[in-house]
Order: C-alpha cells, then structure tokens, then sequence
C-alpha cells in the first residue's frame, strides 16, 4: 500500500532487492508496456519480443542486487531489455555488416523536408536487422559509435556505415509509401 | 535550420518514446513462473534436505555399531570371571560394618553371662567365619548364569578337560593274550573255573 501511494523508487528498490513478488509486480506494471515498446523496435514479432521481455524482466530481478543506484532503475532495467532482443538477434538471425563507404559520402546528402504523418514502427519493421539494430542503439538508446562497436562486435567503421545505410533506407522506404498515397488519392 | 535528416530522427525517436504496447498475453505469470524456479530458497531447503538425511545416517550408524557385539568374546568370558570373583571377594567387605555392630550386641550378651571368662572374640573375625560361607554363596550362584554367552563357556570349560591318556600294551602280554585267546574269553564270561594253562603245548 506505502508504495502504490507513496511511490518511493528507494522504498521500491529496497523491496525488490529483498526479493518481495508484491514490488516486483509493481515494477512490471509500472514498466511492461514501455519495454515492449522497446523490445518491439528492435524485434518486429510481437510473440519474439513479448519472449525477450519475459527473459528481460526474471534478469532484472535475479540481478537486481548489482544495481548500485549509479543511474535510473528504469534506464538500467532498459538496457538489460535491450541487451537481451539483441542476443535474441544474434542467436535467432543471421546478421550480415556490409564493408565500410567514404566518410565524406555520408555528409553530402540533402533530402526534402518529412511530414511527422508516418508510422515509425512499420518504418523499422522494413529495415534489415543490422540495420536496425545500429540505428536503435545510436537514435534510441544514444549510444555512441564505439558503444555500438563493443556491443555488436564490430568495427566503428562499420557501426557508421550501417547507420547511414539504415537512414537512407528510411528515406527511400518513407518517400515509396508517399508516392502510394498520392496515386491512391489521384 | 533542420533538415530533414534530423527531422526524420527526430520524429522516430519521439514516436518510440511515446508509444505504449499492451501485451498480448498474460506476461506476469510468466515471469512469476520462472522467478519461483529460480529462487534460492529451493537450494536451502535442498541443503536442509541433505544436512537432515547425512544427520540421521550418521546417528543411525553410530547406534548400530554401538550396539553390535563385539567379535573379542573369549574375552569377555574371563573378563566376567574375573569380574565375579573380584565381586565375591569385595562384597563381603561392604556388609562388615552391620556385621560388626551385631556381633558387637552378641560380645555385649556374651561378657554379660561369662565375666569372669574375659575372653576377647574379635567381632571381625567372627562375623567372617560363621557369616559368610552362609550368605555369600548363592549370590555366587546367581551371577553365574548372567554371563551373554553360554556356549562360548562350554567350550572354555571343554578346553580344561584332560585329554584321554592313550594306552600303550605290552608286546609280551599282547602274544600271551593271541596265543590263550580262549581261556581269557571263558573269564570274561565271568564263570570261575579254574583252568591250567599247558605252556609246553602247542
């Protein structure tokens, strides 16, 4: 009752430390449908990413003890969920990393302005999960190149060259669903 | 100024952010499933589990052995033997007191009737005489068939037995028996007659 009303996060972490169900359960209701999210963007099945969610949350509990209080409970909950769909990725799919592309070509691209009419979820549902991942982990989560290289196993150089390969792809798949709508509306 | 680039990221980044998903399916009970298997109060009962039955394996040998006899019983039998006669020697000892105190009584009735005759009995020696060969006995005779292990006796005693002497016969007498096989089978018979013995037949 204390912490359905007094919704003290030490109260709640000193609760979840001791193991106790009841705070746990608080945790989950608190965080499920914002992790999915999460676990979503970066597994397009919903049954696979309800999966990593699961596997994510009994992580956060059995682990809860090596949480020192450094940072936020729920970003530190997040990255055990995002770590967790892309060890899902790694055993599950076969991930190719092109070779790397010219710095200089990544800069010099200009492209009209984007309405924020589109769906950003059937966007990243279209991407090759390489893609995916590194644009998650850059645009979402704000890890830098050398986070990304360390997470993924992979170059720097390749980290970029899939990023920008994931945002041109973006584009083309954004503009391809314009161009549908405007035939559909002539 | 933005261009579309960062718009674009932008506009996904918010979108994320923002968007909520309900799970399709009941999560939780899941999760408590799999939390409940991974608890360490299992591996504590587990560890009570396996203290308790190492506990009770341990007390239960421990009695079994106690209460096995042991292999060493020729032993004992001298042992018990010995006990008793330790026992018959040191239970006199223990009833001299009383003893004493009533041949004290008798000394007293004796000086009453006799007091010119001042002899002085000693009460010690006369409690040992006349009481005990009477009292001690049977105690004797009761201890005895306490000892565990009857047959184990037998063959003690068995031991102690004399070994039968064999009996050497004289050569002389062996022929003189072949050669009157007759006459001496006429006494065994147990008749009296008188027989002559022709030594210079053949």
């Amino acid at each position: 009752m204390k912490l359905l009303f007094g919704n003290k996060k030490n109260d709640l972490l000193s609760l979840l430390k001791k193991q106790d169900p009841a705070a746990q359960k608080i945790f989950y209701e608190q965080n499920v449908k914002r992790f999915l999210s999460v676990s979503k963007s970066y597994v397009s099945d919903l049954y696979q990413a309800e999966d990593c969610l699961i596997k994510a949350f009994c992580k956060i509990f059995k682990h809860i003890e090596s949480f020192r209080g450094e940072s936020n409970l729920e970003s530190w909950a997040r990255r055990i969920v995002v770590n967790e769909c892309l060890n899902f990725i790694k055993s599950h799919k076969t991930v190719f990393y092109l070779d790397e592309i010219n710095q200089s070509f990544h800069e010099d691209i200009h492209e009209p302005e984007i309405d924020c009419d589109f769906n950003a979820q059937e966007l990243l549902d279209q991407l090759p999960d390489a893609y995916r991942m590194v644009f998650n982990l850059y645009v979402l989560e704000g890890y830098s190149h050398q986070e990304i290289a360390d997470t993924l196993q992979i170059s720097m150089a390749v980290s970029k060259t899939q990023l920008f390969r994931a945002k041109e792809k973006l584009r083309k798949i954004y503009f391809q669903q314009q161009k549908k709508v405007k035939n559909e509306n002539v | 100024m933005k261009t579309s680039k960062d718009n674009m990221e932008w506009q996904i980044k918010k979108q994320m952010e923002e968007r909520e998903i309900t799970p399709s399916r009941d999560l939780w009970s899941e999760i408590e499933l799999q939390n409940s298997s991974n608890r360490p109060r299992l591996q504590v009962n587990w560890i009570l589990i396996a203290a308790c039955f190492l506990l009770t394996f341990g007390l239960g040998s421990v009695f079994f052995f106690l209460n096995q006899p042991s292999e060493t019983q020729p032993e004992n039998v001298k042992k018990t033997a010995k006990n008793n006669e330790e026992e018959i020697i040191k239970v006199p000892v223990q009833n001299n007191i009383p003893l004493a105190v009533e041949n004290n009584n008798k000394k007293e009735v004796k000086k009453t009737l006799s007091e010119d005759n001042k002899e002085v009995i000693s009460p010690v020696a006369v409690g040992q005489n006349k009481l005990l060969p009477k009292e001690m006995v049977p105690i004797k005779k009761l201890e005895i068939p306490q000892i565990s292990n009857p047959r184990l006796m037998a063959k003690a005693d068995s031991l102690k037995t004399p070994v039968k002497k064999k009996k050497y016969v004289d050569p002389s007498t062996l022929l003189f028996s072949v050669e009157h096989k007759d006459v001496i089978e006429k006494t065994k018979d147990g008749s009296n007659v008188a027989t002559t013995i022709d030594l210079n037949a053949k």
